[in-house]
């Protein structure tokens, strides 16, 4: 690896000023699962790395008086699917998490670093959109509150400015009978990036038959994390029954903006995501029949 | 810029004096002298550099060293205790569970840590378990057999010579 400059500030405002400072010279390291390899496999030059490792506002997995929940950036794929808190509240984030490639790969890569790598085909930042989740971002100018769907503007790029970091999470507190699952679709089981991913989270109204309100999020279909919005309108309100989740189904298959790859096809990726839609939808309904 | 690190490998403190691009995996091997911890992929995939940072698994070829500071590591070479090798270690030689041995040291150091927290795992729970360390040669067979064996509680501990650990000597006026 090319030689570079290490700073690990125990202070926020010292971390922000040495990246904002030197701009496209410096990079923040979270886990480092996915920019140590970068450096060293495709010799990404980096003159200044920022740990993050000793900010101790960054850590954490922690209830707010309101209900929600605040998950530190810092918190590790194995924190953050290991949580109780985090399986109580929206069950959908541990799943994700716990599909960040192996137990090794948990322990270092962070939910910060999912969602901070900005990879369409990310596992654990789809479930933070679909559960209207906001980040706390940091920097010199103070901190502001952004929905994580509002983060991404690309493959690989955030909307931050340079000095800006994810500090935490927030996850508002769901309503009654609420549901959720994250899915994906992949040609072998562990240790594999989503072909398609499905984050869905449904209310239900008393009546446990009828959708108050459904959020679906897509992963690896499009160039960023979208609301599936047609699937959305298709389900609200809407009495539980099979064509409604293949009505939902089609939506998504329609709200989605897949690409041909190496993994597969537009048109296959467009036919899973109906699929997956469908299943996640009946699983989410299934929890939140059951959920208090 | 030259870093000071402080950290215990194997219950030892150590000191030393590391530059920020060195990888807790060319730390342990090259200055400490631990050469268990295999390079097998280099970016995450095949488990063969796992170590134990803190009781956690960990890859040691996507960890800066100096991300170690205040850590205490355990490497293969950290499991024997008493002359005995641990329950894996002894399971893995008495299966034979290893063909060109690269794999054996990361598998044994996950397996360790993994059935310490899941001490009796469906074989599909612990296939899952294992997802993160690769066999170049496919010899997984054995390897389950080995891991079976300590669920199972069927593992004699096997007494091996003792062998200094010692690592590398701090150099002199280093820190």
């Amino acid at each position: 690896m090319r030689r570079f400059d290490y700073a690990a500030p125990t202070q926020i405002f010292e971390a922000c000023a040495l990246l904002a400072d030197r701009g496209d010279d410096a990079r923040a390291l979270a886990g480092g699962t996915d920019l140590i390899v970068q450096m060293r496999e495709r010799g990404r030059k980096v003159p200044l790395i920022v740990s993050l490792r000793n900010l101790e506002g960054f850590k954490g997995i922690s209830q707010n008086a309101d209900g929600a929940l605040t998950i530190g950036a810092m918190a590790s794929g194995n924190e953050v699917h290991h949580s109780p808190l985090v399986q109580k509240h929206a069950y959908f984030i541990s799943e994700g998490a716990e599909l960040l490639g192996s137990i090794q790969i948990r322990n270092r890569g962070t939910l910060g670093g999912n969602v901070g790598n900005a990879a369409p085909s990310a596992d654990a930042a789809p479930p933070l959109v679909a559960a209207h989740a906001t980040a706390s971002i940091v920097g010199k100018q103070g901190t502001r509150e952004v929905p994580v769907g509002d983060l991404m503007v690309g493959p690989g790029q955030l909307a931050l400015e340079p000095g800006e970091l994810i500090q935490s999470f927030t996850v508002p507190a769901q309503p009654a009978h609420t549901g959720t699952r994250y899915v994906r679709h992949v040609p072998r089981r562990e240790m594999d990036i989503a072909v398609v991913g499905i984050a869905a989270l449904v209310s239900l109204e008393d009546d446990l038959a009828t959708i108050k309100e459904a959020s679906v999020v897509l992963s690896a279909v499009a160039p960023t994390w979208p609301h599936a919005t047609t699937a959305e309108q298709t389900l609200r309100g809407q009495q539980i029954s099979e064509k409604l989740l293949a009505d939902a189904g089609e939506a998504a298959a329609a709200d989605s903006r897949p690409i041909s790859d190496v993994r597969a096809s537009a048109e296959y990726r467009r036919m899973m995501v109906d699929v997956y839609t469908r299943r996640a939808l009946a699983t989410a309904i299934e929890r939140a029949k059951t959920a208090v | 810029m030259d870093y000071p690190l402080q950290l215990t490998v194997n219950g030892v403190a150590v000191k030393r004096i590391v530059e920020p691009q060195i990888r807790l995996l060319d730390f342990l091997r090259e200055d400490l002298g631990l050469t268990g911890s295999k390079e097998g992929c280099g970016t995450g995939d095949c488990g063969a550099c796992t170590v134990l940072i803190d009781d956690e698994p960990h890859h040691s070829c996507l960890t800066l060293a100096v991300e170690a500071e205040g850590a205490a590591v355990t490497t293969v070479e950290g499991l024997v205790t008493d002359d005995k090798l641990n329950e894996v270690q002894s399971a893995f030689v008495s299966a034979g569970a290893t063909q060109c041995g690269i794999c054996t040291p990361g598998f044994v150091v996950m397996a360790t840590a993994y059935l310490r927290d899941n001490p009796n795992p469906t074989d599909d729970e612990l296939r899952m378990g294992v997802a993160g360390n690769l066999c170049r040669c496919t010899g997984y067979d054995t390897i389950m057999t080995a891991l079976h064996s300590v669920i199972d509680g069927k593992v004699e501990l096997i007494e091996v010579a003792p062998e200094p650990q010692e690592l590398v000597p701090e150099p002199e006026g280093e820190l």
